[in-house]
């Protein structure tokens, strides 16, 4: 083009259109390449260079293939095909390399580039690097995981209250379902007698604080109490601006229980062991009666006594000691006797604590009797201990014999008192005990729901 | 011994020796022994055929309380004395307004006791 003269003085030539958009590829932030319909990369502009490390020089003539992985080749010839047959595919998710052979996630943008004449002459991408937000959206991924798959019960709420998440646990610990709890109050799980807690809650974190293992108790669905400890935490935005609080509840149910239990047991042994020295020292005063000076050799075979039952209680759940195995413990010192010179027989019964006792103390003062004056203070002397059940009564039976000659005591003592009034007493029983001269014989009688709790008590 | 002037008093306890114990030691202080029940329905059962002035309730009978007893005691207007080896916020609340010695205790202070719960004292 020429000027005509006598024109105007020229204006400075307009850019062509081609040129105008050739400077807008140039300059966009988006990385934006074309290609011809088989892939040679025909243009490749500054966002393409920063984005991949590649200049233009390098790039130019080169494969699109060479900025994708051999793994995605086929995808992109596919993808590529459509595009050069005439299909837009916007913001395709997938991988390309740099310089270095690193991998970027991007979203790729791909239109047919058409002539004229329409026809399709190549493909231009237009290539976003997406990799910050896939991390976020896998950070974010994770973390939802994370929340719904932990035991813990986690909400979320505003600074009024109003529940704006409530994962799988809360569920499960507090029986209302998410759909149930959203947009609603928190207020709705916290006791009539508890509702200023959720004050005292809201504003704590108002003041940006954490309230951590908070033990407390919470309402479930089912209108039933149930122990929990609660972590609330602020919850910022971006700006750090408190916009509301996270909780997360813990079912505590068994740490309760279990310390339930520990205190019940406290006091149980409270019990038992003051019992004890009550026990301990009605042994001293019935063997200190009358004046009596106390024989301190026979006090702690007693107490030794006493603590063989508590071990056998102790094996026993502290609920019943097996007849037999009273026996035998009290007559331990007698070893090898046992099953030879001294016959143990009767059908199985399970005492419980307070007759175990009664027999427990009878049996060991019969024995030291035996063991003294009657048939163990020979080596020829037996003793028959045999006992009898039915639905009512129970029976048992102390009998020596072939030991030495054997005369009724002088004097009723502790011991004497401990076969017969003791038992009796204790038993609702009768108790007979008699001194012929072939040894002595011991009988008690009582009502079977007396001695034990299998069947047939009373 | 007793005689028919004496008070009667009905011991709940449930360990044989400690209960033979209370009762010697009772009977040797001029009082006259009802019985010594080691549970509720023994106690009940005594109480109900004989009767008695004062009663002594070990609060512990091993697998229940004497709370039961204590209720019947009252609603009868019959004085108790509660003998424990809890302390005293751990019995039931039958026994909050009842004199209560703890195990172990001495003969004297029971019988101090007694005589002060005697209808007649």
């Amino acid at each position: 083009m020429h000027g005509q003269p006598g024109a105007p003085p020229a204006m400075p030539e307009p850019l062509s259109s081609s040129t105008y958009l050739a400077a807008i590829v140039a300059s966009s932030a988006d990385a934006i390449l074309g290609t011809t319909r088989d892939g040679t990369i025909r243009s490749w502009n500054a966002a393409c260079e920063r984005l991949f490390g590649r200049t233009s020089q390098e790039m130019i003539g080169q494969s699109v293939l060479e900025i994708v992985p051999g793994e995605l080749w086929n995808e992109e010839q596919t993808t590529l095909g459509r595009a050069a047959s005439g299909a837009s595919i916007e913001n395709y998710e997938t991988v390309r390399l740099m310089a270095d052979g690193r991998p970027i996630e991007v979203a790729i943008t791909l239109s047919p580039i058409r002539d004229a004449f329409d026809v399709v002459i190549g493909v231009s991408s237009v290539i976003r690097d997406i990799g910050e937000k896939k991390q976020a959206e896998r950070g974010a991924a994770m973390l939802a995981a994370i929340i719904t798959s932990t035991t813990d019960g986690v909400v979320s709420k505003t600074l009024d209250g109003i529940i704006t998440s409530w994962n799988k646990s809360a569920e499960r610990i507090l029986g209302f379902t998410e759909a149930d709890m959203l947009n609603t109050s928190i207020r709705r799980i916290i006791p009539a007698d508890r509702q200023a807690e959720e004050d005292r809650i809201l504003a704590t974190v108002l003041a940006g604080d954490i309230i951590d293992n908070f033990e407390t108790v919470r309402i479930r669905n089912d209108g039933t109490l149930i122990d929990v400890a609660v972590t609330v935490s602020p919850v910022r935005d971006a700006s750090g601006r408190i916009v509301g609080a996270s909780k997360i509840v813990r079912d505590i149910t068994d740490k309760r229980q279990t310390r339930d239990q520990l205190h019940t047991l406290l006091a149980e042994v409270n019990h038992r062991s003051k019992n004890l020295l009550s026990l301990v020292q009605a042994i001293a005063r019935q063997m200190t009666r009358q004046g009596h000076q106390l024989d301190l050799d026979r006090f702690l075979e007693r107490l030794q006594a006493l603590a063989g039952n508590q071990d056998l209680l102790i094996q026993n759940g502290w609920r019943f000691i097996p007849l037999a195995d009273l026996i035998r413990s009290q007559l331990r010192s007698f070893g090898d006797a046992i099953g030879n010179r001294i016959r143990i027989e009767g059908p199985s019964i399970e005492l419980t604590p307070e007759s175990a006792q009664a027999i427990g103390m009878a049996i060991h003062e019969l024995a030291t009797n035996a063991a003294k004056f009657g048939a163990l203070a020979n080596h020829e002397g037996r003793v028959d201990i045999g006992w009898t059940r039915d639905d009512l009564s129970f029976t048992m039976h102390w009998i020596e014999q072939d030991g030495p000659q054997v005369a009724p005591p002088k004097r009723r003592g502790f011991g004497s008192k401990v076969i017969s009034d003791m038992v009796r007493l204790s038993l609702d029983g009768t108790v007979d005990v008699l001194f012929p001269l072939s040894g002595l014989r011991w009988h008690l009688a009582c009502p079977i729901g007396r001695i034990t709790r299998g069947r047939g008590n009373g | 011994m007793a005689d028919v002037a004496s008070p009667r008093i009905l011991i709940v306890e449930d360990d044989p020796l400690i209960g033979f114990d209370l009762a010697v030691e009772l009977e040797a202080h001029g009082f006259a022994i009802v019985g010594v029940a080691p549970t509720v329905a023994k106690a009940l059962a005594l109480f109900q055929d004989r009767g008695c002035d004062v009663a002594i309730l070990d609060v512990n009978l091993g697998r229940e309380t004497s709370a039961p007893i204590a209720r019947t005691l009252a609603a009868a207007h019959v004085p108790f004395i509660a003998v424990t080896g809890y302390s005293i916020d751990q019995c039931p609340r039958e026994f909050a307004t009842a004199p209560l010695l703890s195990k172990p205790f001495q003969t004297a202070r029971l019988v101090a006791e007694l005589k002060r719960q005697m209808p007649n004292a």
